[in-house]
């Protein structure tokens, strides 16, 4: 009776795990063949290269090198603000606060994690692309710049928390033996944690570059949406938000329904280039 | 430059960045909580949306309803299958080959974009499925989007599990299923239902996934799972987005920051009685 | 008058060989002492007896039998039952005095409120913990460490076995509570047969009633306690003994 029970839950067990699986998996092929139909008719490098979006036109019209621009160049100029004040910030975490201060601090950033990314869009175009507007005089605030600054805010919180974390271990490795030297806590950080963190910094770099090209709402509030090629304060398009805003619109089999399927699945493997390249940098930190 | 300027210049980067993160943090708080407070009423929370265009008057009851059973059909559905998942992995699977490829599986699947998920969501289930723009296709394709989140930190409570408690108990020749249900979930019980309740407030704040699955500009309370529903980050986004009024998204924005804010402290809470508990 | 037989036993853990071809017989409610130095191969022995070695990931060939019936005939289950077993570090489960000595008794059935608690009420005296303790309910996690072995101990008497094993129960222990104990294992050395590893030699003279020793997975000698103690047969034992391998 007892066993086969046992049995009975453990078969259960196994079916929903590799139900799971499968799904994930599912999920992936599934976008895969949606996206295949379309690079059967135009080839998966023109639809890369080409210059020009215009789903009502031909199909050779359909390509999104303009828009894989825009998504990388946002999250550069997201990464770029965001660096540097991620990496300072994990610094005062890791060794500068008591722990109470730290908690604190860290309680903040946890919760600036929790906003909801149509939250970080509604401000950012109330408060980011007004002020470009003011400030640089434009016509319109909605620009790469705009989406780089409120995703610089968004990517915050994987910079600090990846980067703490390892300086931490860092410091309590060396702090004894270096103030035993005489040496003070700004020589000790810059000559040895900055670089021995140097890798924890690069992962996450390219983890937030990863997190950046695949946000939506936040992004695509506040660039516009013109699947130009991208300048710094002019509007662009991403894949996430070119996806999120036509999909809708296209009709489902039509050539355009399935470019959108082959624009994410572009995507997807350009994140799954960066993930692998996050998964290499991390395997050689050794911390 | 002496050693007395770099580590002056030093001490100004990380100071500066420190207070620009806590700056930040203030700003959005303040500026979400002085806009939005004065929207927030009775009327306004109890009440469904109206006037023209929609949204510009009356209330956000139907899309808070609408928020929550999304969140609670993507938290029932995902945590079935990321807990028997991670049960598998640390319980039953005995080939270390399988466990790598499904660790790898779930850890592709956690870099996948929500977009992506909703792209899924609409075609499969919406389209091919014939779910129609519902309750249940939305909580499906959030399910399918915090699923990595609640694997991964199940399987890591569980294996944080003491191996010698465990051990005890198969000692007393007491079988796998019984030390699974009385000991070792009910040892992990806080940790897994905190990491079940923020992947809800994860799922709860995600406007993507849902656009194109679930949600719309105005529906009633669902009456049943294959209603079309509101829900608040869209609504948010709508009010916004179509410059319905600005007012009443304030007042959105507030009240879903304040639900996720509930929600955090329930799972803190939760966490904080386990180890007063130990 | 032996309750467990082990005739030629090998265990190894995937190429790596840890006992090697032994052979012994654990008599009837005595206290049988495994002593050796690190790294011997004793604890794996233990492990054998009650088949817990292959949750480590580790095989047997040969032969132990129970009562003269080979343990691997019995359900995996019911030997863990009738052989209990007690670690070196106290493994209290996480809940409260009484759910920890209701959790086996309730798996085999045992459902009635009245019968529990006198299984919970005698375990306790038993092991000399019933009038140390005022609160049932209190976590067993803050007992103290003495206590808490105890408490184990009691654990795996809740589902009535025949052989205690106990690997190095007192190595996290200050001198009293292991003093309490050894003594509680002389008490329960009437009604259960009791084979102990330590590492305490001192303790084995103390307690036990036969000696084996172990050195590299291969027994080197076993006899009663008093004979391996004062006039070992073997050189290696008497070096151990005179304190050569620490």
């Amino acid at each position: 009776m007892r066993s086969l029970g046992e049995k009975i839950f453990e078969s259960i067990i196994k079916i929903i795990s590799l139900f799971s699986v499968l799904l994930l998996v599912f999920i992936v092929v599934f976008i895969f063949k949606e996206s295949l139909i379309f690079f059967n008719r135009v080839s998966i490098v023109d639809f890369i290269i080409g210059r020009k979006w215009n789903p009502l036109g031909a199909a050779e019209d359909l390509s999104i090198w303009p828009i894989i621009l825009g998504t990388v160049y946002v999250s550069i100029v997201a990464i770029l603000i965001a660096m540097p004040i991620g990496v300072g910030t994990a610094i005062v975490l890791s060794t500068y606060t008591s722990n109470r201060i730290k908690k604190a601090i860290r309680g903040g950033i946890d919760v600036l994690a929790g906003i909801p990314s149509v939250v970080y869009g509604f401000i950012g175009l109330l408060v980011v692309v007004k002020f470009l507007e003011i400030n640089l005089s434009l016509a319109a605030g909605e620009s790469v710049l705009a989406g780089g600054i409120v995703l610089s805010v968004m990517v915050l919180p994987f910079i600090i928390s990846t980067c703490d974390e390892s300086m931490e271990k860092i410091y309590e490795k060396y702090s004894q033996s270096s103030s035993a030297l005489g040496v003070s806590k700004s020589y000790l950080i810059r000559n040895i944690i900055l670089p021995e963190s140097k890798r924890s910094i690069l992962a996450s770099m390219v983890l937030a570059l990863g997190r950046g090209m695949g946000e939506t709402m936040a992004v695509m509030m506040v660039i516009g949406n013109a699947p130009i090629m991208p300048k710094l304060l002019g509007k662009t398009q991403t894949i996430p938000s070119l996806i999120t805003l036509e999909m809708g619109m296209a009709e489902v089999g039509s050539l355009h329904y399935h470019a959108l399927f082959a624009s994410g699945f572009v995507l997807m493997l350009i994140l799954l280039g960066i993930n692998a390249l996050l998964y290499f940098i991390k395997s050689r930190i050794n911390v | 430059m002496n050693e007395k300027t770099k580590s002056f210049l030093f001490k100004g980067w990380i100071l500066l960045s420190t207070l620009i993160v806590l700056a930040i943090v203030f700003y959005i708080f303040g500026y979400i909580l002085s806009n939005g407070i004065e929207s927030i009423n009775m009327e306004f929370l109890l009440d469904g949306p109206s006037g023209i265009p929609v949204g510009s008057q009356g209330g956000i009851f139907p899309a808070i309803v609408g928020s929550l059973l999304l969140m609670l059909i993507s938290c029932v559905f995902a945590s079935i299958l990321a807990i028997s998942t991670s049960i598998y992995l640390v319980f039953y699977c005995e080939s270390e080959r399988i466990k790598g490829l499904i660790h790898l599986i779930t850890q592709c699947m956690s870099g996948v974009p929500s977009i992506i998920l909703g792209l899924f969501g609409y075609t499969f289930l919406v389209l091919y499925l014939n779910l129609g723009r519902s309750v249940l296709a939305g909580g499906l394709t959030l399910g399918f989007m915090i699923y990595p989140f609640i694997q991964v930190r199940v399987e890591k409570t569980l294996l944080e599990v003491d191996k010698s408690i465990i051990n005890s108990s198969y000692a007393l020749g007491i079988s796998r299923t019984y030390t699974l249900f009385k000991l070792i979930l009910p040892i992990c019980k806080s940790d897994i239902v905190s990491a079940i309740t923020l992947a809800g407030g994860f799922a709860m704040g995600a406007a993507s996934p849902i656009i194109l699955t679930a949600a719309v500009t105005f529906a009633p309370i669902p009456s049943s799972l294959s209603s079309p529903v509101m829900a608040l980050p869209f609504h948010l986004y709508i009010l916004t987005g179509e410059g319905i009024s600005l007012e009443k998204a304030y007042g959105t924005a507030l009240v879903l920051i304040l639900l996720l804010l509930i929600i955090n402290i329930i799972s803190t809470i939760i966490n904080i009685t386990r180890k007063e508990h130990k | 008058m032996s309750i467990l037989k082990i005739n030629n036993l090998s265990v190894s853990y995937g190429n790596k060989q840890v006992i090697k071809d032994l052979s012994m017989n654990i008599a009837r409610n005595k206290i049988t002492a495994i002593i050796g130095p690190s790294g011997c191969g004793k604890s794996t022995l233990l492990t054998s007896l009650n088949l817990m070695i292959e949750e480590n990931g580790g095989s047997i060939s040969g032969e132990i039998l129970f009562k003269d019936k080979a343990s691997i005939s019995y359900e995996k289950a019911d030997i863990r039952r009738m052989i209990g077993m007690v670690f070196q570090t106290p493994t209290p489960f996480p809940f409260s005095i009484y759910k920890n000595l209701t959790y086996a008794p309730k798996y085999y059935g045992i459902k009635d409120k009245k019968e529990l608690n006198r299984i919970v009420e005698d375990t306790l005296k038993e092991v000399g913990l019933y009038d140390e303790i005022d609160d049932l309910n209190m976590l067993a996690t803050k007992l103290s460490g003495g206590q808490q072995q105890r408490l184990c101990i009691g654990r795996a008497l809740t589902v009535e076995p025949e052989i205690l094993l106990l690997d190095e129960p007192c190595s996290a222990l200050d001198i009293r509570n292991t003093e309490n104990i050894e003594k509680l294992l002389l008490d329960l050395s009437d009604e259960y047969t009791i084979v102990i590893v330590t590492h305490n030699l001192s303790q084995a003279k103390r307690i036990s009633d036969y000696t084996a020793f172990i050195l590299d997975g291969e027994l080197i000698e076993y006899d009663t306690t008093d004979k391996v103690f004062t006039n070992p047969k073997d050189n290696r034992t008497r070096e151990y003994i005179e304190g050569i391998y620490g």
